[in-house]
């Protein structure tokens, strides 16, 4: 075999589920898709497209319906179960509910491989366990209960149980699924460490494409028909990103990279004023469906002018001029005059 | 440093645990209908002799493998419903939960009230104990191999668990269907049997629990690290590397022996197997299954021991079935689950 040692390699799989011992339903096919040591991967694509059946082949919860998955040059099928902890640990999107467990029982579990018949921790299982708690920021609730911490809290402990697990991949399965935006972006970075730091290929799934595109080292991109690879700007290039989600709600702006709701704009404005907070004035006229582009007609002006510590907002059409504080009382009267929401 | 002090703590626990176990042992030996000053029985258990042969005989055939009876079930049913409770992940689930105990019962039934017209009168005598003890064994048995069977072909574990419930409610219901077609007689051994009894052992059946429910107990410690990851449920097991289909079987296996033991020779006792673990957690405050363990031994043990002397408490002729002390103990702890879990969930 040709295949280099610090890779995980995919070749010509098929995953679904097996019924009744007959291949039942195959969700993806001829998967062929790579990751190298120290990088984080990032799997994202629509809902049903089978996301999360490859992952759960991954890690062996579903046995592939054809093909192979190599790892540091040996193939999946030589590595019996009990090896197989080292290789790859998995963190799903189940939300745990387990009575009276601390956070350090949790992230010591993930030391179940290493220990003895009891599971008693030697001194260097203690010091993963302690290195793994500390690169997810989690030492001042160590000894909390899981039942009794946040949501952010709990994952990050189930990443860490992971991280103790010392596998050379981490499997995770939507774990930035149920977070706020602080804690979805501390996750990714923890990630982001671990596969730096420890030189681990981690491989997380993810709806937030935005999200996505600004930290993965490569993107597996999974469409209704097929699976496509590339650091995330490859795929965006060459279009790939934007198909995904190209419908008539939603396209994908090429220049910033990121999705943004389609709108059918039906007026013209021009707004003048600089910097900042034109910017943002014309960012509230387009979520109200107003082209702010320069073109040669305009339906109103908006002008926006520096006042003390404060702003104006002046609007003039062919009739008159209004003024106002803000850019929400400003849309108010917008909606009234120009869109005609009140006689809805 | 948090878990030196940590360990201090549990070993002070243990200890509290063991020497409150050694006080309810000598108190359930001294409460009963003959007075027997508290003296004479230390006497008896470490010289073994008396003022009186009758005193001797009360504490050594009668008291002594009520009592110790009273330990084995205790710590055996609450180790049975600890490890149902972690591998179902349910808080409410107990020892009977396989359908054990309902296996038990409909071997019971079909002895007493099926064969009973071919056997003698005296059916409580010593052969007739013995056949209670086998045919309720018999019956948790068949019930064990379909289980296994069954688990060993179905990967989710609520199919199992409703399975059982299944089963619990296809026995009792022959169950019923025989107590219709009995006679009065026969109707009343078996209920006095459903009610539980820690009184009806001798020596000899001792020498049978006590070694079956060492073995169970020991399996059930071997199993602890299983368990412990066992509670992040399967897909987590399986990545972590336990053999999740063999530790089915092994629980079910260790579940099955001190359960169907228990319920062979005191009847089916109710609600010590649900409760106990949630208290043995409480003064634990953890999910290690290390220390739930023997905590859970040292905890069912005196719970039992304590229902087994308000059974008898002076002033009631004969004792009380031991089932409606233990559902009196056992129901508010439930609640006290139920209520709490709905504040952790909320």
């Amino acid at each position: 075999m040709d295949i280099p040692d610090d890779i995980l390699q995919i070749k010509d799989l098929s995953v679904g589920y097996i019924r009744k011992g007959k291949t039942h339903g195959v969700i993806q096919s001829n998967i062929n898709l790579s990751a190298r040591k120290g990088e984080l991967v990032a799997v994202a694509g629509s809902n049903g497209s089978g996301k999360t059946t490859l992952l759960r082949t991954l890690c062996r919860l579903l046995p592939p319906l054809k093909g192979e998955i190599f790892i540091n040059g040996r193939s999946f099928t030589e590595i019996p179960r009990s090896d197989f902890a080292r290789i790859i640990s998995f963190v799903s999107t189940e939300q745990l509910n387990v009575d009276r467990m601390s956070v350090f029982n949790l992230v010591s579990l993930g030391r179940f491989p290493y220990t003895n018949w009891l599971g008693k921790l030697s001194e260097k299982d203690l010091q993963i366990v302690n290195k793994s708690v500390e690169l997810t920021s989690l030492n001042n609730i160590i000894s909390e209960n899981i039942d009794e911490i946040s949501d952010g809290e709990r994952q990050k402990a189930m990443i860490a149980r992971a991280l103790a697990q010392d596998s050379h991949v981490i499997v995770l399965d939507e774990p930035t699924a149920f977070l706020d935006l602080g804690n979805k972006f501390e996750i990714v970075s923890i990630l982001l460490d671990m596969a730096r730091q420890k030189n681990k290929i981690i491989i997380f799934s993810v709806h937030d494409l935005n999200l996505a595109l600004q930290v993965a080292d490569k993107l597996w991109l999974f469409s209704n028909n097929e699976i496509l690879e590339g650091a995330p700007e490859d795929l965006c290039i060459n279009n790939a990103v934007g198909e995904i989600f190209n419908n008539a709600k939603l396209e994908f702006d090429k220049i910033n990279g990121e999705f943004i709701m389609r709108k059918n704009y039906c007026k013209n404005v021009s707004v003048s004023g600089k910097g900042n907070v034109s910017d943002w004035t014309k960012k509230a006229l387009n979520r109200l469906g107003f082209s702010t582009f320069e073109t040669l007609y305009s339906d109103f002006l908006v002008e926006v002018t520096e006042k003390g510590s404060n702003y104006l907002w002046l609007i003039r059409d062919k009739e008159n001029e209004t003024e106002y504080h803000s850019i929400y009382d400003m849309t108010c009267h917008i909606k009234l005059k120009y869109c005609g929401f009140n006689t809805i | 440093m948090i878990k030196q002090g940590q360990a201090k703590y549990n070993i002070l626990l243990f200890c509290i645990l063991s020497v409150l176990v050694f006080f309810l042992f000598l108190t359930d030996l001294f409460t009963g209908p003959v007075l027997i000053p508290f003296r004479e029985i230390i006497r008896i258990l470490f010289t073994g002799e008396s003022t009186r042969s009758d005193w001797i005989t009360i504490i050594y055939d009668f008291r002594m493998p009520r009592s110790l009876t009273a330990i084995l079930a205790g710590a055996a049913l609450s180790v049975s419903g600890l490890q149902m409770q972690t591998l179902f992940r349910n808080p409410l689930a107990g020892p009977d939960v396989l359908g054990i105990s309902a296996g038990a019962s409909l071997g019971v039934a079909i002895l007493v009230l099926g064969f009973s017209a071919f056997i003698p009168f005296d059916f409580f005598s010593s052969a007739g104990k013995w056949s209670v003890v086998a045919s309720s064994w018999i019956g948790s048995g068949l019930i064990l191999l379909l289980l296994l069977v069954v688990s060993a072909r179905v990967r989710d574990i609520r199919t199992i668990l409703i399975l059982g419930i299944m089963f619990t409610s296809a026995a009792y219901a022959v169950v019923s269907l025989m107590q219709y077609f009995s006679n009065e007689a026969m109707l009343r051994s078996f209920v006095m049997w459903t009610m539980g009894s820690l009184g009806n052992i001798t020596g000899i059946q001792l020498n049978i629990l006590a070694p079956c429910i060492t073995i169970g107990l020991l399996l059930a410690f071997l199993l602890s690290k299983n368990l412990n990851v066992m509670l992040l449920g399967e897909h987590y097991s399986k990545t972590t590397g336990v053999n999740v289909t063999l530790t089915r079987l092994l629980v079910f296996t260790a579940t099955s022996i001190l359960t169907g033991s228990v319920t062979a020779f005191c009847g089916p006792i109710g609600f010590i197997g649900i409760a106990v673990p949630h208290v043995t957690r409480a003064i634990f405050n953890t999910s290690d299954h290390k220390l739930l363990i023997p905590g859970s031994v040292l905890t069912g043990s005196a719970i039992l021991l304590a229902s087994d002397i308000i059974s008898k408490f002076p002033g009631f002729e004969s004792s009380l079935p031991i089932n409606s002390v233990t559902a009196l103990f056992g129901i508010p702890v439930i609640i006290w689950v139920i209520i709490r879990n709905q504040k952790i969930s909320n």
